[in-house]
């Protein structure tokens, strides 16, 4: 059926589309379906499970964890990488499936790693900052494992959120580092100002455009900020993307298992968005969204000021080609706000979360951390 | 609420969106029942953890594609008769553009009774003038009724009768005086706490009619870009493909929507409604935790704050003293 649309009549619909045709791709949607909710039934917790990697836990302290993961080789380095991730989401996400296990790549690589796992803060954690997290948890941490192998310095391995903390433990405690590697990190939280990129940095935008009152009234209200409300917030990045992603695209995965459970696992991680510490939240919104003050060298924490400057270290940082979490803008182009002469900028193909699970970036990522760390060691 | 539960109260938000979206989609569609959508019927036994909400969204998906399918073949079997896709595209403009009159109205109806806020009981554009005029206004009173239905609407003392109001004073201040409730600081926190949610029901409904105008565009753009394809001897061949490129379109519509100043302007505002309802809220329970003696989350938040407080400057002194953190729970050294 062709149909000449009103108004031009040069112009012809490519729809074709026939009454029988569209109840037999009914038929066959339905059936899709219904085989998948069968699917769904019949799934058990092995096929289920993510973070499998064995790993041991040797340190505690409020809800945070930090765990070492078993070597896979005789001898891994003698230098461990202490693995930083984010608040807004579980650490899950750097070893989701045995497959497409970032921190199982490296350990391949003969990499010793530690993750430092920031647990499921509640009401009582309200008043913890980014100060807390830095010098405090993230501080024993990096002195549990200096103890544990008897060394100085230590490797320190940043992604997004944990790359801020990260950026911030680095200038305050550089003497404890050996090398610094920062993936998908926000760092300059204007550098998308009129770069502004289609689709990208809807987080930067509505948070600049909040006023300070604003954020003070979201956290004195809610104390610590609801998962769910942090959830909805990524999901607002991409509203219609996230409606097809439940219909259209999952029509198309339930046929083939390989795709479900990896959809599957990833849902499981999605859906575990902890409480973020009101205070904490304060802070990133006002100095860094807003105000910027980690790249200008402005951000204090505990009364101390984090001058990059004092980054003396060799730096490596990752940023995705297609991150619109953070724009590329954001995490881009900022060496010479560091002290150090030794700082690289690795590119890898993939968004935010896709450059530790996508296929692409599997076989880039891992591989080029572990020989840029080995060729400063 | 437990991560569980946030995960089932996003999950629940989310697929009632879905159903929203397909129903747009929809030419004459009966609606997908929100009530499955949100994960209410019983669950499966021995569903794995994270499974169900999936399942949910597979009896969501189900509904809207038959809606779907089925709407699109009434559509074919009109086209006969001079409609098909193209039409219903501009049927569907036209009906749109109407609901958003319909909104804007609803939008500057529901503005009134803060406008005239302190213009005395007698003030023009009362509650129930909002409620009556907003259902005669909507015709899918399911969804919108419950913007206007609210129940501080109808308590606010600026449109009631002044001997009520005259009563209500009185007996507050006796309640008062007698100990019997904290009837005059409640009375007060309840007000706030109305107005707070008629001013997030408005802000929300600002944000809808962002929406709404989005979507307007998405209609031409998916209208447009058939009619591109058409040229270029393009086919759409199957009616998920025409899905795909409508959800294509509308992705790109909304992501410039929101990220224009008043799709920026729209969201803050929605957001700071939300916060000082929550305030509000969070001031209503607190009078009344006073009243029964029951610690308030003022109180608990403080208790906090000393606690973290404390933990600070321990810390601060366990490194003053050269006490490293203990490996408290595997002390092997790796050394």
């Amino acid at each position: 059926m062709r149909e000449r649309t009103k108004g031009d009549a040069s112009s012809v619909s490519p729809v074709r589309l026939g009454s029988e045709a569209i109840l037999r791709e009914l038929g066959e949607v339905n059936r899709k379906l219904a085989r998948g909710a069968e699917r769904l039934a019949e799934l058990t917790e092995e096929e289920l499970a993510i973070a499998t990697a064995p790993k041991d836990e040797v340190y505690r302290s409020d809800m945070v964890r930090l765990y070492r993961y078993r070597p896979v080789v005789e001898r891994p380095a003698s230098v461990p990488v202490l693995i930083v991730y984010a608040l807004v989401g579980r650490y899950q996400m750097i070893d989701l499936e045995a497959d497409r296990s970032f921190v199982r790549k490296l350990l391949g690589e003969g990499l010793d790693v530690y993750m430092v796992d920031w647990g499921l803060p509640t009401r009582a954690h309200r008043w913890l900052d980014i100060g807390d997290y830095v010098n405090g948890y993230l501080d024993d941490c990096v002195e549990v494992i200096r103890a544990r192998h008897g060394l100085g310095a230590i490797d320190l391995l940043g992604i997004c959120q944990g790359g801020v903390f990260s950026t911030c433990y680095a200038a305050l405690h550089r003497q404890k580092l050996r090398n610094l590697v920062l993936a998908v990190t926000p760092l300059d939280f204007h550098g998308d100002s009129g770069r502004l990129e289609a689709g990208a940095g809807y987080m930067n935008l509505w948070a600049r455009t909040l006023s300070g009152e604003d954020i003070d009234a979201l956290v004195d209200a809610f104390g610590a900020i609801p998962g769910a409300m942090v959830g909805f917030s990524f999901l607002m990045m991409s509203p219609v993307g996230n409606l097809a992603k439940y219909t259209t695209e999952l029509v198309d995965l339930l046929g083939d298992d390989r795709r479900l459970l990896n959809f599957l696992r990833m849902e499981r991680w999605i859906a575990d968005r902890p409480d973020h510490p009101g205070e904490l939240v304060r802070q990133w919104f006002k100095d860094l969204y807003q105000a910027n003050k980690l790249v200008r060298s402005e951000l204090e924490l505990d009364g101390r000021r984090v001058d990059l400057k004092n980054i003396t270290l060799p730096v490596l940082n990752v940023f995705a080609e297609g991150d619109v979490v953070v724009p590329t803008a954001c995490s881009r182009g900022v060496g010479d706000r560091f002290g150090t002469h030794d700082y690289t900028e690795l590119a890898v193909p993939g968004g935010h979360i896709g450059t530790f699970v996508g296929g692409k970036a599997q076989k880039i990522l891992a591989p080029a951390i572990a020989r840029w760390i080995r060729e400063r060691s | 609420m437990s991560p569980g539960e946030q995960a089932a109260s996003l999950y629940g938000a989310w697929l009632n969106a879905i159903a929203g979206f397909y129903r747009a989609m929809t030419p004459g569609a009966p609606g997908v029942s929100e009530a499955s959508a949100a994960g209410s019927g019983p669950s499966p036994e021995g569903l794995q953890p994270g499974v169900r909400p999936i399942l949910d969204a597979i009896g969501v998906a189900q509904q809207a594609f038959n809606q779907l399918y089925v709407g699109y073949a009434r559509l074919l079997g009109d086209a006969a008769a001079g409609k098909g896709v193209a039409a219903w595209l501009e049927t569907g403009q036209a009906e749109m553009q109407k609901w958003l009159e319909n909104l804007g109205e609803l939008s500057q109806t529901a503005m009134r009774p803060v406008v005239d806020r302190g213009a005395g009981s007698g003030a023009a554009g009362g509650a129930t003038e909002w409620l009556r005029a907003g259902v005669a206004l909507w015709q899918s009173p399911q969804l919108w009724q419950s913007f206007l239905s609210a129940p501080g609407a109808m308590l606010d003392p600026r449109d009631s009768h002044p001997l009520v109001a005259g009563l209500e004073r009185t007996f507050t201040a006796l309640g008062d005086a007698l100990g019997a409730a904290p009837s005059r600081a409640l009375s007060e926190a309840y007000r706030e706490l109305f107005r707070a949610d008629a001013d997030r029901r408005r802000a929300q409904l600002e944000y809808f009619l962002l929406i709404g105008r989005t979507w307007l565009r998405v209609n031409e753009r998916v209208a447009a870009r058939l009619r591109e394809m058409g040229e270029r001897d393009e086919t759409v061949g199957t009616l998920m493909a025409l899905v795909r490129l409508w959800t294509g379109v509308a992705d790109e519509a909304v992501h410039e929507a929101m990220q224009s100043e008043e799709g920026l302007k729209v969201t803050a505002a929605y957001i700071r409604a939300a916060a000082q309802f929550r305030l509000q809220q969070n001031r209503v329970v607190e009078i009344v935790s006073q009243f029964y003696n029951v610690p308030t989350r003022r109180e608990l938040d403080e208790a906090y704050r000393e606690i973290h407080e404390l933990k600070q400057r321990l810390r601060g002194l366990e490194r003053r003293a050269g006490e490293r953190p203990g490996a408290n729970v595997d002390g092997g050294p790796e050394s």
